[in-house]
C-alpha cells in the first residue's frame, strides 16, 4: 500500500512502501507539482529505487524552475539509502 | 510450488511488479523466523526487490522468478534463478557516480549500485540457460 496525500499545510504526506508496483502513482502525483513544497516522509516505512526515481525526477524538474523540495522525517533507514545514493547533495533533508 | 524448512524457503513468483507484495511478505516470514532485525530485513528487501524488478524489466523471455533465502550461521543467502537467452551479469554493470551535481546526473543504475553498498556480497552465474543471482548479506 502507498498513499500520497497533501495536507491542509500544504505538506506532501507519503506512507507506506514507495516500490517498482506503486512508482507510477507517485510519478503522476508528483507530476503534479510546480511549486516548492515539504515532503513528510513520517509514514513511509520503505522506499526502493523506482521511488528515488520519481523523487529525484520531481526534485531535478523544480530546480531547473528555481525551485525544490525538502524532505522531512524519515525514518533511518530510508536516510540510510538516500545517504549511501548521495541524495544528501541533491535534495534539503531535515 | 512453495518449499521450506526453519533455514531455507524458496518459491516462484510471476514476473510482474504486482508480485512485489508476496515477496515481501516471503522476505519477512524468513526475516521473522531468523530473528533479522529491521536493518537487516530492509536491506534484505530492497536488494530482493532491485533484482526482482531487473529481471522483469530487462527479461521478458521468461514468466517466473524463483527465489530462494537461506541462513547459514551469520550468512544470509537470498538466490534468484531465471531462464535467461543473453547473460545480464549485473555484477559488471558500470557504476553510476553518486557524486555528480543534480544537473549531472541521470536517472538508471542506482538499484545495481545500492544493492552493492546494502549486501556483503553478489555474485552472478550463467549456465547456457539459467541466469543464477545470489546475494549474501551477513548478519550477526
Amino acid at each position: 500500500m502507498f498513499q500520497f496525500r497533501i495536507a491542509q499545510d500544504g505538506q506532501i504526506l507519503l506512507s507506506g512502501r514507495l516500490d517498482a508496483s506503486h512508482s507510477e502513482v507517485a510519478k503522476k502525483e508528483f507530476d503534479k507539482i510546480t511549486e516548492s513544497a515539504v515532503v513528510n516522509l513520517r509514514d513511509l516505512e520503505y522506499i526502493s529505487s523506482a521511488g528515488l526515481g520519481v523523487l529525484f525526477a520531481a526534485q531535478k524538474r523544480l530546480k531547473d524552475a528555481g525551485k525544490g523540495l525538502k524532505l522531512i522525517n524519515m525514518n533511518q533507514h530510508i536516510r540510510d539509502v538516500f545517504r549511501y545514493a548521495r541524495f544528501d547533495l541533491i535534495f534539503e533533508i531535515e | 510450488m512453495p518449499s521450506s524448512d526453519f533455514n531455507h524457503i524458496e518459491e516462484s513468483f510471476a514476473k510482474d511488479f504486482l508480485s512485489l507484495k508476496a515477496i515481501f511478505e516471503f522476505v519477512g516470514t524468513f526475516s521473522t523466523s531468523n530473528n533479522l532485525d529491521d536493518s537487516q530485513t530492509f536491506s534484505i528487501k530492497f536488494a530482493v526487490e532491485e533484482v526482482f524488478t531487473n529481471m522483469v524489466k530487462y527479461n521478458p523471455g521468461s514468466t517466473e522468478v524463483a527465489i530462494s533465502l537461506s541462513r547459514d550461521g551469520k550468512n544470509v543467502k537470498v538466490g534468484f534463478v531465471d531462464v535467461e537467452e543473453q547473460p545480464f551479469d549485473i555484477t559488471t554493470k558500470e557504476e553510476v557516480n553518486p557524486n555528480l551535481s543534480i544537473e549531472k546526473r541521470r536517472p538508471g543504475g542506482l538499484g545495481i549500485f545500492l544493492i552493492k553498498k546494502l549486501m556483503d556480497k553478489v555474485e552472478y552465474a550463467h549456465d547456457g540457460i539459467y541466469s543464477r543471482i545470489t546475494l549474501t548479506k551477513i548478519v550477526e
